[in-house]
Formats: C-alpha cells, sequence, structure tokens
C-alpha cells in the first residue's frame, strides 16, 4: 500500500486521431483534498471514466487505493464513492428505491447517514427521479456517494444545479464527514473559488496533460505576480515564470517561486517594480490556460510541486 | 441491488404476459371439452380466414413459417387425435414467445445506455457479467412461466376427455422454452447493442420478418428452397403431425439452445468490451 | 466562538483565523481557560480544509496563544506569563513598523500616532 490514493504514469486514452489523456503522471496523495482543473475538452472527466473503468486505456497506467485499474477494478469501485458529471440515474425509480437499489453493494453503507443528509438537503425522497429538478437530481447524486462510506470521493462537477447554501452544506459535509475522517477527496470542477476553499492539492490539466501539481499552500506561500514597468521590456526565460502579460509599458510576471530574487533581476535589467501580490488560484489557473498569452514556462508538465 | 432492478423493470410485462398465456391456454382447454369450434375470429374474418385455410401448407416445399404460426391460432376442434394440437400450441405458442421475448428482452441493462445511465450502473462494484446474467435469470424465469403457462392449462381438459394428445405436449414444451430463450436473446443482444429499448426492438422485428419471409423469397425469385427446408427444419418439434412421445426432436432444439447461448455469449462479450 | 474569514481576500486564511482568535482573546470575548472548538469543527464551520486550521491552531500555539491537552481539548493559553518583556516587544515590532511607514507616508506626526493607538487600547477596555 503506497501512500497514493491515485498514482498515473503515463496514461493514455485516444480516441481515433484525438489525445484525450495524453502521457498523463497524476499523484493524489491520500486524506488529500485534490482539486482537478482544467478547461472544457481539457481531458477531465476522460481521466475520471478511464481511473472508473469505464473507458479502456490506451497506454500507460494507473492505480487507485493501491489497485490496478485493469485488473482490480472492482476493489477500487466498493471504495470509491463517483459522482459522475451527468447527473442522470434511473428515471421511474425514487430516490428512496435507488437508496435500495446501492446500498447491497456497499458494506460500509450507513442509513443513519441516508437520513441525515435526506433531511440536511431537504430531498424528496418519494418522487420518482425523472421528475425531480436538477438541483435535487445532483443530491440524489451525492447521497449515493457519500452514504457509501468510501475511501476516495470522485466528484465530477459536484455544484452542477445546487443553489449557494446548498454548496455550502455540501461543502461542510464533506469537510466534517470525510476530510476530517481521513478519506481523499477528488473534485473535479470549474467552482475555482470553492476548490480553492477546501482543496490542499491542485492539479491543472490541458490537452491531456498535467500542466501543474502542487500544494496550494505552495501557490500561497511561493506563487507571485511581479508587476513592473519599464521603457525596455528584456525577453525573460525562467523555469520558475509561468506567465507574463503585457500592456504598453507593463508587464505582470507569475512566478512559482523565488519571487524577490526574480524581481531582483528584473531591476537589474532596467524595470521598476511596482509591486508584488501573493496569486489566487484563478489567477494561476487563467495564467496557465488562457488563450492570449499561454503558458512560456520550459515546456509542459513541468511545474511539480516541491518535495 | 441489480436483481432488484432486473425484476422491477419487467414484473409489470411478465405479470400481463403471464396472464395472457393462461387465457389463452384455458380458452384452448374449455374447446378441448366443449368440442365447441371457436372460429369465431376467423368467422368474424372470412377472407382472411379463406386466404389463411386456402394456403398449401404442404411440409415438403411451400413451408412457410408465418402462415403455418398464424394458421395455429384457431381453435378448430380438432384436438382429440392429439395430431392437429401441436399445431395450436406451435402458433400460439411461437406468437407468445415472439412478443413475450421482444418485450422482456428490450427491459435489459442495454437500456441505461441510451438512458444515459450506464456510468452510474458500470461504477458498481460488481463484474459486468453479472449484469447480464441477472437480465437473463429474470428473462429465462419469466418465459419459462409464460410459456408453461400457455400449456399447462390444458392437462386437465386433455385428461377429461382421456386425449392421446398430453404426452406430446409435454415434449414440445422444452422445445417452446428453449426457442423462447433464443428470441429472448435475440431481443435482449439487439437492446444492448442498440443502447435503447424502441431500436432494439425495431432490429429484432427486422430479424423476425427476415426470418419469415427471406425463405419464402429465395424460393420464389431465385428457386432455391435451401433456407425454406432449414426453416422448415427448426418448426419441426410443432409440426402438424403425430409424433410419439420418445421422438422428441433434438436436433432443432439443440439449434435453438445454441443460438441462445450465441446471443449470451454476445452479449456478455459485447458489455465487457463495450465502453461508455 | 464565531469567525468570519474571507477566502478571496489576498490574506491568508490561517493568518485570518490566528488574527481573529487574538482579536476575540484581547477583547476579553475568550477569557482564559476557555475552549476552542476541535480542528474538525472549526474547519467544518468554517468551510474550508481543516490542515489550513491545523496550522492556525499550531502556529498559535507555539506564540503560547492556545495550548492543547494531550487528551484532546484547545484552551485559551494564560496570557503568556513565561514571555519577558523584552520578547513581547520584538514580536510587535513588525507592526510598528508598518505602523511607523504607513503613518510617514501620509505624514502625520509621532504625536498623532500616539494618541491613535492609545485610543485603540482604550477601546479594548484597559488590557494592558
Amino acid at each position: 500500500m503506497n501512500d497514493l490514493a491515485i498514482h498515473t504514469q503515463g496514461l493514455a486514452k485516444y480516441f481515433g486521431k484525438t489525445r484525450a489523456v495524453d502521457s498523463l503522471d497524476l499523484k493524489v496523495p491520500r486524506g488529500a483534498v485534490y482539486g482537478f482543473l482544467g478547461r472544457n475538452g481539457a481531458g477531465k472527466t476522460t481521466t475520471v471514466r478511464t481511473l472508473l473503468g469505464l473507458l479502456h486505456p490506451s497506454g500507460g497506467s494507473a492505480e487507485v487505493l493501491g489497485f490496478d485499474i485493469g485488473r482490480d477494478l472492482i476493489a477500487i469501485l466498493e471504495r470509491t464513492g463517483f459522482v459522475p458529471e451527468n447527473k442522470t440515474l434511473f428515471s421511474g425509480i425514487t430516490p428512496a428505491q435507488l437508496v435500495h437499489f446501492n446500498q447491497g453493494y456497499f458494506p460500509k453503507w450507513s442509513s443513519e447517514l441516508v437520513a441525515r443528509y435526506a433531511e440536511l438537503f431537504e430531498i424528496p425522497m418519494q418522487t420518482p427521479f425523472a421528475k425531480l429538478s436538477l438541483g435535487n437530481k445532483t443530491k440524489v447524486c451525492h447521497l449515493l456517494a457519500l452514504c457509501q462510506g468510501a475511501d476516495l470521493l470522485i466528484l465530477d462537477e459536484p455544484s452542477i444545479g445546487l443553489d449557494p447554501v446548498i454548496t455550502d452544506l455540501l461543502l461542510r459535509v464533506l469537510v466534517e464527514d470525510h476530510v476530517s475522517e481521513g478519506k481523499t477527496v477528488f473534485l473535479s470542477s470549474h467552482q475555482l473559488a470553492e476548490v480553492e476553499r477546501i482543496a490542499d492539492w491542485v492539479g491543472i490539466i490541458e490537452k491531456g496533460k498535467i500542466l501543474l501539481e502542487t500544494r496550494l499552500e505552495d501557490i500561497r506561500q511561493n506563487y507571485r505576480l511581479i508587476r513592473a514597468a519599464g521603457d525596455a521590456a528584456p525577453t525573460i526565460s525562467s523555469p520558475d515564470l509561468i506567465a507574463v502579460q503585457s500592456s504598453e509599458n507593463f508587464r505582470s510576471y507569475l512566478v512559482t517561486r523565488e519571487a524577490e530574487d526574480f524581481a531582483a533581476m528584473l531591476r537589474a535589467k532596467g524595470m521598476t517594480i511596482l509591486e508584488i501580490l501573493p496569486v489566487s488560484l484563478e489567477e494561476v489557473f487563467l495564467g496557465l490556460t488562457r488563450k492570449e498569452v499561454p503558458c512560456i514556462s520550459g515546456k509542459p508538465g513541468t511545474i511539480a510541486a516541491p518535495a | 441491488m441489480y436483481l432488484w432492478k432486473a425484476w422491477h423493470d419487467c414484473r409489470a410485462r411478465v405479470m400481463l404476459y403471464i396472464l395472457v398465456a393462461l387465457s389463452i391456454g384455458v380458452l384452448c382447454g374449455l374447446d378441448i371439452i366443449t368440442g365447441a369450434n371457436y372460429n369465431t375470429i376467423w368467422m368474424a374474418l372470412p377472407r382472411l380466414h379463406r386466404f389463411v385455410r386456402s394456403y398449401d401448407f404442404s411440409m415438403d416445399i411451400t413451408f412457410n413459417a408465418l402462415h403455418w404460426v398464424v394458421a395455429g391460432w384457431s381453435l378448430s376442434g380438432a384436438f382429440i387425435s392429439g395430431a392437429a394440437f401441436n399445431w395450436e400450441v406451435g402458433g400460439y405458442g411461437i406468437t407468445l414467445a415472439l412478443l413475450s421475448g421482444l418485450i422482456l428482452g428490450s427491459t435489459g441493462v442495454g437500456r441505461e445506455y441510451g438512458a444515459d445511465t450506464m456510468s452510474f450502473v458500470l461504477t458498481r462494484p460488481s463484474a459486468r457479467r453479472n449484469f447480464i446474467l441477472t437480465d437473463w435469470l429474470v428473462g429465462l424465469t419469466a418465459m419459462v412461466i409464460i410459456l408453461s403457462g400457455l400449456v399447462l392449462p390444458l392437462l386437465p381438459f386433455l385428461a377429461a376427455v382421456h386425449a392421446k394428445g398430453p404426452g406430446n405436449i409435454l415434449a414440445a414444451l422444452p422445445a417452446l422454452w428453449v426457442l423462447g430463450a433464443a428470441i429472448y436473446g435475440l431481443s435482449h443482444f439487439t437492446t444492448l447493442v442498440t443502447g435503447s429499448a424502441s431500436k432494439g426492438m425495431v432490429l429484432s422485428v427486422a430479424t423476425y420478418l427476415t426470418y419469415f419471409f427471406l425463405p419464402t423469397a429465395l424460393h420464389e425469385w431465385w428457386h432455391s428452397d435451401a433456407l425454406l427446408r432449414a426453416a422448415e427444419w427448426t418448426l419441426a418439434p410443432f409440426k402438424r403431425g403425430a409424433w410419439p412421445l420418445s421422438a422428441f426432436d433434438w436436433g432443432a432444439t439443440a439449434f435453438w439452445l445454441a443460438l441462445a447461448a450465441g446471443f449470451l455469449a454476445a452479449s456478455l462479450a459485447w458489455i465487457k468490451f463495450r465502453e461508455v | 466562538m464565531l469567525l468570519h474569514i474571507n477566502t478571496s481576500s489576498g490574506f491568508p486564511v490561517y493568518l485570518q483565523i490566528e488574527a481573529q482568535v487574538k482579536q476575540a482573546i484581547a477583547a476579553g470575548a475568550l477569557q482564559q481557560d476557555s475552549a476552542l472548538p476541535s480542528v474538525r469543527k472549526l474547519a467544518a464551520q468554517l468551510r474550508i480544509n481543516p490542515n489550513t486550521v491545523a496550522k492556525a491552531y499550531q502556529n498559535l500555539e507555539r506564540e503560547g496563544v492556545i495550548r492543547t491537552v494531550p487528551g484532546g481539548g484547545t484552551y485559551v493559553a494564560d496570557s503568556s506569563p513565561g514571555l519577558l518583556k523584552s520578547e513581547k516587544l520584538r514580536r510587535l515590532r513588525p507592526v510598528a513598523r508598518q505602523l511607523a511607514v504607513e503613518s510617514t507616508q501620509l505624514r502625520l506626526a509621532a504625536g498623532d500616532v500616539v494618541k491613535l493607538v492609545e485610543d485603540e487600547l482604550d477601546g479594548l477596555g484597559g488590557k494592558r
């Protein structure tokens, strides 16, 4: 048993010529809350589906909770709670019946949690699934995954259709009943603010490859946005520099570490430093993936967490 | 668990078909006792009746399975000989097998592809083959009960008239079960492959029509009886003509059994390899 | 204890927690030996990762502001009696420097700044 809840090595999934997942190296530590971020079409959902055996990998390997996805898929599914991107379940069946369907598969199922969450999230347990609103459908999907007694939760777009109050409750439930119990949460989401709240690790995927994988603490402590100005803006190349924005004679440099040293180097090249700011997760994400000024670090996939 | 779902999805239709089967069985049984001619349906449609009856049912050359099956829908009184009886069992039995097999097969797990719920089903901790096997367990049990429900009610009536028939009926029953299994298998597989109940049924019905009409077409237009003879052979267990209890038709029964097993294997392979 | 943190400001969450706990103690809302919520409870209440709360608590404990009991439970420590005055002043120096820098930029006289600080201390109800 290693200490990684999810570990992929060179994982690949091709659909004809399209490389949806291309040599992916993912490392999700046990007990972590890992935010898996990426633009639409970057490969997030393909990765999740491959980890859960819905798609067969084209290459590479992956282990979830120490089990190989090819050989021991059932062991993985016994221990993993999954909320899929499309929140669709059997249409003619009520949530209460869905609970009955699901609980037979999981020895660690908790009926007590079912009752508690059904009340907390205000889930109409006797209404046929097809007649529920999108928000209620999402809640039912969460209910089925959260009461399983899972060691790993994989949540793909968990807040779809949920109003802010329910999203807030969901975060509380995740932190209190799962993260605090040492369970791993793998969260794939566009809601960067939510991810920033509860995640302690983050991985950014783009065109099927990992662009960045690091602790959030690293981003808070070391990543800085250096605002500078100068008449002759030099061309800078550095493995620590992940994005540059420029407008007239203003420049913003997003660096991953040693911001002070970088600023000193800029001064040496004749630029004036205006400010050194901490950056939010959203700014890091946009800096890496926005179209106008794409990532200019050495090569993609090299931005890894410091040990 | 999935067993609950498989049963939940088809229970209403199973109940309906059991009821239909029992009703037909009892009606046929009453016909035996009263010796009356329940040809009312055909009397109401005299032209259809004449058309069906006038068709040459000589088994050797112009065998046409569909006409043969439809002709079996009559409730004529010629039961005592036991000879015509298998024709009725064949007629109603095959029709019932075709319908119930079609409907029950289409409630299988294949529907979940089209309903977008397959990613939920296949992330339950269960080998994929278990979903197919569970469907088949429920489906086959239902088919056996439905088809038996057609034939078994006849036994007390036949006993009452001391008919020589009963042994032949019971001999025909396993063949009917196996035929039903093959039809269920076809429908289950087409639902799996197309991902929806309605598309699966279209494909299954297309298969039925091919089985019924291609041999005749080949005979009419290309003057080849090969398929006609083959189709005739597959329905041997239900042919008119008395045969002793000992002459259970292994050949055709084995054919339908192999077909059923083939569809099961095909479904198992499909669900194993298809991605969601 | 009721804290309020803002995850979208640039100010690190663990520092916000530390600051608010100290504020509460300074204002007398938390007395010596009052119990603080567990890491898990506070994290759930604030909807943040428990590691962030744990970090804040560790820092507060290192500074002697709070103490943890082996059996579990976190309490407000008695007001740093073990620290020398020089140590206390050393801790305060960065805040003082910032105050000095900003008041110089705003061109305020030293006397005005001192009055400002005295007003704030009075507002806390004489815990000096």
